[in-house]
């Protein structure tokens, strides 16, 4: 049962971001964590608009920066869909949220704007220098994804804002990306802990690129920029994996009480996994999972 | 004698009506003027209740009463009073109902439980049963000593309600003849049933001063009686109702939410009063399971053999008992696993705790006990350096041997060295895998058996109604849940009427102003007891068939012979449907009467444990078995792989072979997933369950169950058991847990004796070198 509330459907972009100007206005999409949320009564909007219908919300296309993925796109949609394939990561990590039930009807846009630090559409996204398109009635906004991720549940939308789509720079030729969780069960979870490689020119000194996103272990999804300034444009070797995941390892805080995983296996994990997908993206012999 | 239905793998009578949606559940039922309830919980784990104020709560439009403590019926219990309806005086776990709301719909009860004030002085509370035996430890029931209590039960004072006792042979002598004595103590926490199906229960007071209920319970006719002794309404005015349910497990068994609904039905006349529990309600205001601490001493000869048990075990047991009373005794009855031991002192202690209720698991006792015993003499095998089935072999049940109750090991109690056998040879028949350099493989088993822990005279009864058309009705107070128990009473049905299959239909609904009488569908026993009653049924109903058409041939029954649907004197012939409702004469006048058979069982020669020594034939039945896991850890993560699971059991004659294999590996489900990721979280603050959701209680999926799956029968039938079956349900829980952390033992040297053993758990007991 949900609390009493006025339900809004726009017909438009444009009456849904008038509507967004109410206050204490919340977006519906798919619903799989605002009816959740309300239901516990963690979420008490005066008005809920459901921005289902929006057209302008929708589709996935190639786009001169990249490709464009509508707010409103499944989930499943987008994992599926032939222009994500390169991005690995991405399509790991939102392939991983809920069960195939929830993917069908929970969005790339909702899964973004729930703001949860676990969130695994997200590592896959921030690799690739993603970028969020936020329209409201003035008109439309860019900023990188990462910046849009502000804090457990916040993001960088104001009253009378919409995410509108995320954009995916064009994945250059040769890159690789992996994405790797940690769960309770193998079955339907959330992150316990979730890591994210890409991979250019790995370990070719002068060239190589390497980046590492981070779920779960800290307020937000984010970049672990520390070990990446480490490991670029240097010859791969264990010592100086070690040494860069040691850097990372400064800004990995994970919070005490979690009922997922403690700090400390967390810790274990990002360093476990990171070697893990490297690894695997050189193309070697890793464990089963 | 062949069989023709006994033993087919019919499909499911109760499959088209849930695979297409159209199977009632009580929460689809929808009444005139129905009102709605929502209860306020506590959010204290023990406290003192200082006052309660509905005023404001009243006020709200749509509101009809508002009821706490001081008015409703109480204490009521059947092996322990000491439970109300609502908290009265203080509360003993969070989640306890402290008031109940009744109003025109579920959302405005919700909004009026805002509005009722209570002032709580919190207590020191205690969540550990070990904790809660500990000198200084909160009290939970102060005036426990005076409590009304069953005969069987033996309140210790403190926390302690139930002490029950197994004494066999001479435990000093035994100890100090073995040669190696291995100890440990093991933690199975408190886990949740988590049953698809939510608890819900509609119940109206009628004006004439009777009562009808529609409940998820697993026993009407105990939740009748609840309502009996709690208002004062006769049996025969005391309509309970049940449908099909959605999954119990011993978590709808005995009494939940009913007496509360009693209650506020009693206080609006005349309307009906529905309280649907949301999921997070499930895990803190009904009973929960487990909750064993075990503590055990074992002691062996170099040979191998067992001299020697010495166990002492605590129930947690939760705010209030009455239920889990029986489990202690479970524990007991079963806590030597099946295994001679010729000297042997159990002592088996049922403590309150500030939980919820502990009650019925899949299970009873069962796996709580296994779990140290298959544990130490896996340990022990190692430490005598001998190979842990022969080990096993040497001290399992054998015909002949006496179990830890002093009942003789017949051959019909079942074969579990034969069980042992075909999961070692199938386990062990190639040397372990290789999983590649991350992956550590390990193998384990343990073997195990259980009882139904059933009052002595436990009672079933049937009635065979006969139709026009020769079909037959078969009414049963037996409660479908899931587990198929309506297409394996049918089975036996047709198999003792020699009739298809197809011609037996099963009420769906139990009622009890109108169903034969039954126990509870609990302890594995409704193949066992309710099957017994329709082989007495079924020949009550050939006989009355004899009758009938000797009157009619006007001759002796014992001259009608019953062939297929006729029913044949020399060369005249009538069909079943000619006698059915009573046969006419040419004239039109009446010759006979319709037909019913009546079946009625009750066990007989079951007795109470002698009080002192827990000895006697305590137990109708044993269902044996072993159970083999083989496992893979990743040393990267310390997740648990499960590569193949084994199971061999000897529930006697296995009626329907698909479902019998499903309902085993539904139990080991079960534990597998209690032996790696549950346990129910209490906050350390206030006692509350942390994690009363799916999001945290986490229960494995079908992607982490085990690659290969071998579950097979031996089929030794049971004397007392209709066509030689006896229970199956719970059975594959018993054993799991052990085998599992025996393989773990066995892929990394490391020793887990509590649950659950998690990822994390054995990477860091990896890393650490315990």
């Amino acid at each position: 049962m949900i609390p009493n509330v006025e339900y809004l459907k726009p017909k438009n972009l444009q009456e849904a971001l008038e509507l967004m100007e109410r206050e204490g206005s919340v977006a519906l999409a798919g619903g799989t964590d605002v009816i959740v949320n309300m239901r516990d009564e963690r979420l008490l909007p005066k008005a809920l608009i459901d921005i289902k219908g929006l057209e302008e919300l929708k589709g996935i296309k190639e786009v001169p920066e990249g490709v464009w993925i509508g707010a409103l796109e499944l989930v499943q949609d987008a994992v599926e869909n032939p222009l994500t394939k390169q991005y690995t990561a991405f399509i790991e990590g939102a392939g991983s949220i809920g069960c195939l039930e929830i993917r069908y009807r929970a969005t790339i846009g909702g899964n973004i704007c729930n703001g949860s630090p676990s969130a695994d559409s997200l590592p896959g996204l921030l690799l690739y220098d993603a970028k969020a398109v936020i329209a409201s009635k003035e008109g439309e906004r860019t900023v990188s994804l990462e910046s849009f991720l502000l804090g457990p549940g916040k993001v960088d939308l104001k009253k009378g804002e919409l995410l509108k789509a995320v954009i995916l720079p064009k994945a250059k030729e040769g890159s690789a990306s992996k994405y790797y969780r940690r769960t309770r069960v193998k079955g339907m979870d959330l992150s316990s802990v979730s890591v994210a490689v890409y991979a250019e020119n790995l370990g070719i000194e002068g060239k190589s690129d390497i980046r590492i996103a981070l779920g779960a272990v800290m307020p937000t999804v984010a970049r672990a920029r520390k070990g990446e300034a480490v490991l670029y444009g240097q010859k791969l070797t264990d010592e100086l994996l070690d040494e860069a995941i040691d850097a990372l390892m400064e800004d990995v805080n994970p919070r005490k009480g979690s009922l997922r995983a403690t700090p400390e296996y967390k810790k274990k994990m990002v360093r476990v996994l990171i070697k893990k997908a490297i690894s695997e993206i050189k193309g070697g012999v890793s464990c089963e999972a | 004698m062949t069989l023709k239905h006994v033993g087919k793998s019919y499909t499911r009578n109760d499959g088209v009506e849930k695979t297409t949606g159209s199977a009632k559940y009580v929460a689809d039922m929808k009444f005139p003027g129905m009102l709605h309830a929502k209860v306020l919980r506590s959010p204290y784990a023990h406290a003192i209740i200082k006052s309660i104020d509905t005023t404001e709560a009243l006020k709200l439009p749509g509101v009809f009463v508002v009821l706490t403590g001081k008015d409703v019926p109480g204490p009521f219990g059947v092996a322990v009073a000491d439970q109300y309806p609502l908290a009265k005086y203080k509360v003993r776990y969070a989640g306890e109902p402290v008031a109940a709301v009744v109003a025109v719909n579920e959302r405005v009860a919700k909004e009026a439980l805002k509005h009722i004030k209570v002032e709580y002085e919190p207590l020191p509370f205690v969540i550990h049963p070990k904790d809660a035996v500990a000198d200084g430890a909160p009290i939970l029931h102060e005036d426990l000593m005076n409590y009304n209590v069953a005969p069987y039960v033996y309140p210790q004072g403190k926390n302690i309600y139930q002490h029950f006792k197994v004494r066999k042979g001479d435990i000093e002598e035994g100890f100090e003849k073995a040669d190696l004595v291995v100890e440990g103590e093991t933690w199975y926490p408190y886990i949740h049933h988590v049953q698809l199906e939510p608890h819900c229960a509609v119940a109206q007071y009628n004006l004439d001063g009777t009562m009808t209920m529609y409940s998820t319970t697993q026993a009407p006719f105990v939740v009748q009686n609840c309502i009996n002794m709690l208002h004062d309404i006769p049996l025969s005015k005391i309509q309970v109702i049940v449908p099909y349910i959605g999954g119990g497990f011993g978590g709808k068994s005995d009494v939940t939410i009913e007496p509360l609904v009693s209650c506020l039905a009693k206080a609006v006349p005349g309307r009906f009063v529905r309280l649907l529990l949301t999921r997070e309600e499930m895990f803190i205001g009904t009973n929960l399971g487990r909750g064993a601490y075990c503590k055990y001493k074992i002691g062996l000869s170099k040979e191998g053999k067992i001299l020697a048990m010495q166990g002492e075990s605590y129930l947690g047991s939760g705010g209030n008992v009455d239920y889990a009373v029986n489990i202690v005794t479970g524990m007991g009855l079963a806590g030597t696993g099946p295994y001679e031991v010729p000297n042997l002192k159990l002592d088996v202690y049922g403590v309150y705790t500030n939980t919820p209720p502990i009650g019925a698991l899949r299970g009873y006792g069962h796996p709580e006990v296994h779990f140290p015993v298959e544990r130490l003499l896996e340990k022990a095998a190692r430490k005598l350096g001998m190979d842990p089935v022969e080990f096993r072999l040497k001290n399992l049940l054998a015909e002949g041997k006496v179990n830890g109750i002093g009942q003789v090991v017949k051959h019909d109690t079942g074969n579990v060295v034969l069980c042992a056998e075909k999961v070692a040879k199938e386990l062990y028949k190639s040397p372990k895998p290789n999983k590649g350099d991350n992956i550590l493989v390990g193998r384990g088993m343990a073997a195990y058996m259980k009882t139904p822990c059933m009052p002595t005279n436990v009672q079933s009864s049937v009635f065979l109604k006969l139709n026009a058309d020769g079909s037959v009705t078969l009414a049963t107070g037996a409660i479908e849940m899931g587990q198929g128990t309506y297409t394996v009473l049918a089975q036996m049905t047709a198999e003792a009427l020699d009739i298809p299959y197809e011609k037996v239909n099963v009420t769906n609904t139990v009622d009890t102003l109108i169903s034969p009488y039954e126990w509870q569908t609990v302890a594995s026993h409704t193949t066992w007891g309710t099957g017994n009653a329709i082989i007495l049924a079924a020949e009550n109903l050939k006989a009355k068939l004899k009758e009938s058409a000797a009157k009619v041939f006007n001759t002796d029954a014992e001259n009608i012979k019953i062939e297929g649907d006729k029913v044949v004197y020399n060369d005249k012939v009538l069909t079943w449907g000619d006698l059915a409702l009573g046969y006419k004469n040419p004239d039109g006048s009446a010759l006979t009467e319709p037909i019913m058979g009546e079946g009625h069982f009750v066990a007989k020669g079951v007795q109470n444990p002698d009080p002192e020594t827990g000895q006697g034939n305590a137990a109708a039945d044993w269902t044996q078995g072993c159970i083999g896991i083989e496992l893979g850890i990743d040393k990267t993560t310390g997740e648990v792989h499960l590569y193949r699971l084994i199971n061999y059991i000897d529930a006697g004659t296995i009626v329907n072979p698909q479902m019998a294999r499903d309902q085993v590996l539904g139990a080991i489900t079960m534990v597998i997933s209690s032996a790696l990721t549950e346990t129910l979280v209490f906050s350390e603050d206030t006692g509350k369950i942390r994690n009363n959701n799916l999001v945290d209680y986490k229960i494995v999926g079908i992607e982490d169950m085990p690659e290969e799956i071998l579950i097979d029968f031996v089929q030794t039938p049971e004397e007392s058991g209709p066509y030689g079956a006896k229970g199956i349900g719970e059975h594959g829980t018993v054993g799991t847990a052990p085998a599992i952390l025996n393989a773990i033992y066995d892929a990394t040297g490391i020793d887990f004796y509590e649950l659950p053993v998690t990822a994390e758990k054995i990477m860091m007991a990896l890393e650490g070198g315990e």
